[in-house]
């Protein structure tokens, strides 16, 4: 028992329940309370409220005849046409008479019978008929008053008399016999200047309706004039004398107790302000209070109804209410010795809300990772389609969904804080409708910014407001931005042209945002000017002419200062020029050996700008100008061709060849690949990869300029598997693409032709 | 969930009954239980709810017609229907009492035309309609009639009859006067002879009321071949209609009437008492002549009843005698308001009150205690309350009823009052004393337009005052060659003319429209 206590104590259910009865016990103990404290009372005083509602209405209507009657009797005295006369000396004005009456026969239409009697006449006269007063003492018979009273009323009226409700019988009247008020009113304004008398008979019928109404309760009411009872309607066998002798004088309503009989009775009196009337009900108390009674029970039943209804809908509520929290409990750890399903929840929100908390940290420390390699598959375009990238960035809390993006590549510092910008704040933040995002890029020591704007200039002016952070943060910056795209699926494009930017660095002003947009797209457009200008220096060197070479040096230098190229377009042309001197002027004079210092590898590896290569350029040119001449066999015999010539011949016969790669050129050339490489990069100063991507590239251009074929046959043509390989070569070794290559030559031959 | 089933399932079956009930022939549709409510005209001294009445609750079981009605007394009936038409809120039917078909129907278009319903929904009314001239009666003045009407044809052409005290004639030895002048010296028997033998001088020979025709003194103008009515016009044996006062006779009736009341043969209080007063007065035992409409059932008790006898009209000197003489008139039964969306329902519970025996079970009560068949085939009375009590039982005169006096002989045996009434009409239409067409032809039976009614309507109630006055007048102080001719003259200013003029105009349309239709 007391474990099954402990159980039930525990429940959610009898949680529910209990609670929910307690509330419905208290709002049922509350309506019982107003029941036994305030029904009874109301109920009573109800009650006689709507008897003294019914009596005034009664009183209303019954005065309002009175002074209908009252007025007529007047009016019909004062009127001029209406005068004394007799009938048998004037027949013909009873005629005129009933003309007269029938405006206020039609005024007292309640009224069952109404005559007129003039003093001194003996007729009496209606609306619609005249007879002989003797004739109507005969005719009309009174239950209590002889026809000598009422004669004597007649003859001699006085003031307005009431005549109780008695059974009068007469053939004049419809039904023969019925029960009447009579009221007898003097014809003209008082009884001292009256004409006659006005008798006016109100059938039973007229108080019946007047008494009528909607309340059902069993009572008596009488209307009382001058000690006896007018009228009355009888409900209840109480004596008129009981009524007559309990009723209490006063002017205003009240009701009295009265016992008879051994019963106790309440007697309503409202007296007339006006006349001499009182309207009166008797009610029976012990009716009052089985009324009370009847109210009390109906309103106990009624409650307890409610209750009843109420307990089932809590019981019901509290079982609903219950089972998903019983669910919840079951579904949550539930520790050993918890028996209280609440505590249960309880302990287990708190312990999975623990664990939540870790894997929210762990979350929130992975989201950083995952950014990156959102940006690092966006780049890379791995997303099918634009919906899918934008649901991929929005559930790493990335707003991306904008018309425009591009790639900012902001170079490293060698020293201090090597932190990628925060572009969520200030200054940063102030450009508006631009989401950006950036990741570090170890290779190319750069961060990397995935910019996304709503507007073209919002993203280099964020590029520009990197940039001049940068400097004023660092004294330098290098800062490369990619064209501005619109369709995702360009954005290893977008890389490749920040990237392609970005090397550039070294062969432009980076004091300067680097844009892509502003490299020149073509080498063929420099190497022809380069060449002229690297003769030039070497008619200087063949002249020894030292003042002219550092011209020609000069030229060439400022030239390549002010044109925008690739870095691998810079390195092709120092290459060029490096190799023609060389190869000109060490037959010619016999520094060979030093000169040829400058084919070192490393040396013009680390030619990497424009200043580098004016002090190479400059150094190489002294040491030919001051060097002796020297013997050209020892360079002869180095013209002998070596096993990366051969594998470079080879690579030119076999670069369209997709299955050509430096492993099966190695294993052609019986080398390992690694060896290769190196003794490749050694002699060609470039990887045998590069070298293949240049004959490939550089293949490709003949095809794009001279034939119709489609990118896609090009690429197949060249040795690549498939276009997009193909096109992101092509763009990182001559800065475009190769539809764009294509149209800039179409435009250069149309303007050729055009000249 | 399996209350959802079941709710469904009750929604699959309710809609099949409805498919069912809407394919229903078209039999189905007219037992289609019916609601209608009806202002029903009610006479003053009944007390009666028409809708707990046992007559209409069997009429219900019988057409599935329910009617609620709104009962409605008689003086109040015309402000009613005033109200009612002007308050655009109309019951479906108005039953009984009175309509003002000319206006709600022809004028206002808010009863509906009945005539293309009644072969198909109205047969037994349809053909005691076809088969009796009076039905020329019911069509308004557009031709479409408006209204199921009301015919209680009883063989009665007259309204009141003569009646004289037989007793005391024998006890005078006097015969039953033909003559103004016989008539006159039998009232001065009857006056000065002590007839009733009690000792006194309290005989009044002439014992009358005022303005009527049943113990007024209108019909003392029948003397003088007047037959004076409450309209005061008449339609003269040559079809012209002839003004009552402009008579030749109307001054020698009413010096007669002066030499009545100056010599006490007449109680002068005539002018103004009412026929419950005369009734007493009768009841009294002191008179000896008077006009009334019959003597058994009626206030007269069977022994005072049993000393008169009726008497044929007398004539003066050169003149006709002619009484007015009542005719069969179609009253208002029953219209269909604009409202009604159940004419055809409405119509099938009319026309089966219209049913032979339901009709005379409306009248006269149920079968077997107050009705029955006889071997004959004719319903036969069995037994008349004495009180009003039939109305608290069938709708009597309230109901719908249409008997042609042919039809009605067919089917009903008269009770013994209606036939002494019965008897006393052929007896005065055999003595060729009463005017050839009934002037009710003109009230009931001419379609008169709304503006010819108001008019005649204000001038009759301008010209009755006057000829009241006159009469009381000449009466009282008799009459002279100025005081006559100041009275013409009124008469003529009023307008005697005119309402001369408008009743010949309509009767005229009337007697064309008989032709074509007998054509």
């Amino acid at each position: 028992m007391k474990q099954y206590f402990r159980r039930l104590r525990s429940s959610a259910f009898a949680r529910f329940a209990l609670s929910y009865v307690l509330i419905l016990a208290i709002v049922l103990a509350c309506m019982f309370a107003y029941i036994f404290f305030y029904v009874e009372r109301e109920v009573k005083e109800n009650t006689l409220n709507s008897h003294v509602n019914r009596l005034s209405r009664i009183a209303y209507q019954h005065e309002d005849y009175l002074t209908t009657i009252l007025n007529s009797a007047v009016q019909m005295g004062l009127s001029p046409d209406i005068q004394p006369f007799e009938f048998d000396q004037s027949p013909q004005k009873a005629y005129e008479l009933l003309q007269q009456m029938a405006p206020y026969a039609v005024t007292n239409s309640f009224c069952d019978q109404m005559f007129l009697c003039f003093a001194g006449d003996d007729y009496l006269y209606s609306p619609s008929s005249s007879l002989p007063l003797e004739m109507f003492l005969n005719l009309v018979r009174y239950e209590h008053v002889s026809p000598e009273e009422l004669q004597a009323m007649i003859r001699a009226p006085g003031a307005m008399t009431l005549l109780p409700a008695q059974r009068v019988e007469s053939t004049l009247i419809d039904g023969n016999a019925t029960d009447m008020v009579t009221i007898l009113a003097p014809l003209g304004a008082s009884a001292a200047s009256s004409k006659g008398t006005m008798i006016f008979m109100l059938g039973e019928h007229v108080y019946r309706t007047m008494f009528a109404d909607a309340i059902e309760d069993i009572n008596n009411t009488y209307i009382i004039h001058n000690g006896k009872v007018l009228i009355s309607s009888t409900d209840l066998d109480v004596p008129q004398e009981v009524i007559l002798s309990n009723l209490s004088a006063g002017s205003a309503y009240h009701s009295d107790a009265i016992t008879w009989n051994g019963e106790k009775w309440y007697l309503l009196n409202l007296p007339s302000s006006t006349w001499d009337l009182n309207y009166v009900t008797l009610l029976r108390a012990s009716a009052i209070i089985q009324s009370t009674r009847r109210s009390m029970v109906s309103a106990t039943l009624l409650v307890a109804g409610i209750g009843i209804v109420g307990l089932l809908v809590a019981l019901l509520l509290a079982r609903r209410n219950a089972r998903p929290i019983r669910e919840i409990a079951s579904m949550l750890p539930c520790k050993e010795g918890v028996m209280d399903e609440f505590s249960s929840i309880q302990t287990g929100i708190r312990e999975l809300s623990a664990r939540n908390t870790d894997l929210i940290t762990r979350l929130e420390r992975s989201l950083p990772m995952q950014r990156h390699d959102f940006v690092v598959q966006f780049m890379k375009g791995r997303y099918q389609a634009r919906e899918d990238v934008v649901a991929a960035a929005a559930a790493l809390g990335m707003s991306i969904d904008r018309p425009y993006y591009a790639i900012i590549l902001h170079g490293m510092q060698t020293q201090g804080d090597n932190q990628p910008f925060d572009l969520r704040k200030p200054p940063f933040d102030g450009i508006p409708g631009t989401a950006a995002f950036g990741v570090e890029l170890m290779a190319i020591k750069a961060h990397l910014y995935l910019v996304f704007s709503d507007t073209r200039e919002a993203i280099v002016r964020l590029a520009e407001v990197i940039h001049q952070q940068s400097t004023e943060r660092y004294g330098h910056a290098v800062v490369a931005l990619s064209d501005v795209q619109t369709d995702f699926a360009d954005a290893p494009s977008a890389y490749l042209e920040a990237a392609t930017a970005f090397d550039n660095r070294f062969v432009m002003d980076d004091s300067q945002l680097l844009s892509y947009a502003s490299i020149s797209t073509s080498i063929e457009d420099i190497l022809p000017q380069a060449r002229r200008l690297t003769d030039a220096i070497d008619q200087a060197l063949s002249l020894r002419d030292h003042a002219r070479l550092s011209g020609r040096i000069d030229d060439l230098l400022n030239f390549l200062r002010h044109t925008n190229m690739s870095a691998f377009a810079f390195r092709l042309i120092y290459n060029d020029a490096i190799d023609k001197l060389l190869r000109r002027h060490a037959v010619t004079y016999a520094s060979g050996q030093s000169v040829m210092a400058y084919y070192d590898i490393f040396t013009l590896s680390s030619c990497q700008s424009i200043d580098d290569l004016d002090q190479l350029l400059r150094r190489l040119c002294a040491s030919i100008i001051d060097a002796p001449v020297a013997d050209a066999t020892a360079l002869v015999a180095e013209e002998t061709p070596s096993v990366i010539s051969q594998v470079a011949d080879y690579m030119r016969v076999h670069f369209a060849d997709p299955e050509l790669s430096i492993s099966a050129i190695a294993e052609a050339f019986e080398m390992p690949t690694a060896r290769l490489s190196l003794a490749f990069k050694d002699e060609m100063h470039m990887s045998p990869l590069e070298y293949l991507t240049l004959l490939r590239v550089e293949r490709s251009k003949e095809l794009l300029a001279a034939t119709e074929m489609s990118i896609k046959e090009i690429a197949a043509e060249v040795g690549y598997y498939d276009a997009s390989s193909f096109i992101r070569r092509f763009k990182q070794m001559t800065g475009a693409t190769p539809l764009q290559y294509r149209r800039s030559k179409e435009e250069s031959n149309d303007a050729h032709a055009d000249s | 969930m399996r209350q959802m089933k079941r709710l469904f399932k009750a929604s699959v079956l309710l809609l099949c009954c409805l498919l069912l009930a809407s394919c229903a022939p078209q039999k189905a549709q007219e037992n289609t239980p019916v609601t209608l409510t009806a202002l029903q005209y009610e006479l003053e001294n009944q007390v009666i709810n028409f809708s707990d009445m046992w007559f209409y609750d069997q009429l219900e079981d019988e057409t599935n017609v329910h009617v609620d009605f709104v009962d409605v007394k008689d003086a109040d009936w015309v402000t009613r229907i005033s109200l009612m038409f002007a308050s655009r809120n109309y019951t479906d039917m108005i039953l009984r009492g009175s309509l003002d078909t000319e206006e709600y129907g022809v004028a206002q278009h808010l009863l509906v035309p009945l005539d293309e319903y009644l072969e198909e929904h109205m047969p037994n009314y349809f053909e005691r309609l076809s088969a009796t001239p009076v039905g020329s009666m019911i069509p308004s003045s557009d031709g479409n009639s408006y209204y199921i009407g009301f015919l209680l044809s009883q063989n009665i052409t007259t309204d009141g009859h003569f009646f004289i005290n037989r007793s005391w004639l024998d006890k005078l030895n006097l015969s039953v006067p033909t003559t103004i002048d016989e008539l006159t010296e039998v009232l001065r028997a009857f006056r000065d002879g002590d007839p009733n033998g009690n000792g006194l001088k309290d005989e009044i020979p002439y014992q009358a009321t005022f303005d009527d025709n049943n113990t007024g003194i209108y019909n003392v103008f029948s003397a003088w071949g007047i037959p004076m009515n409450i309209d005061y016009v008449f339609i003269h044996d040559d079809g012209s209609i002839h003004f009552a006062p402009e008579e030749d006779g109307f001054r020698q009736g009413v010096e007669w009437l002066h030499l009545l009341c100056r010599e006490k043969l007449l109680d002068m209080a005539c002018i103004t008492q009412g026929s419950n007063l005369w009734g007493a007065k009768v009841n009294e035992g002191t008179a000896g002549y008077f006009s009334y409409w019959r003597l058994s059932n009626t206030v007269l008790p069977a022994e005072l009843a049993a000393q008169f006898e009726c008497m044929l009209p007398v004539a003066a000197q050169g003149y006709p005698a002619r009484l007015t003489r009542l005719s069969d008139v179609v009253e208002f039964g029953a219209s269909l308001t604009v409202q009604n969306k159940n004419i055809p329902a409405s119509l099938r519970w009319l026309d089966a009150q219209m049913d032979t025996e339901t009709m005379l079970v409306s009248q006269n009560g149920p079968m077997g205690d107050m009705l029955s068949l006889n071997d004959d085939g004719r319903y036969e009375v069995v037994y008349v309350p004495e009180t009003n009590e039939l109305y608290s039982i069938v709708p009597v005169i309230c109901g719908q009823f249409f008997a042609p006096a042919e039809y009605y002989e067919r089917v009903y045996v008269p009770a013994p009052h209606r036939e002494e009434k019965t008897r006393y009409s052929k007896m005065y239409d055999a003595a060729d004393v009463l005017e050839k067409e009934s002037y009710r032809t003109l009230t009931y039976a001419m379609p008169m337009t709304s503006s010819e009614s108001a008019r005649l309507l204000q001038l009759h109630t301008q010209l009755k005052t006057a000829i009241d006055r006159a009469l009381v007048d000449f009466m009282t102080n008799g009459v002279t060659d100025e005081s006559y001719a100041a009275f013409e003259q009124s008469l003529k200013d009023i307008g005697s003319e005119e309402y001369k003029a408008i009743y010949q105009a309509a009767y005229d349309r009337y007697l064309t429209r008989q032709e074509v239709a007998a054509q």
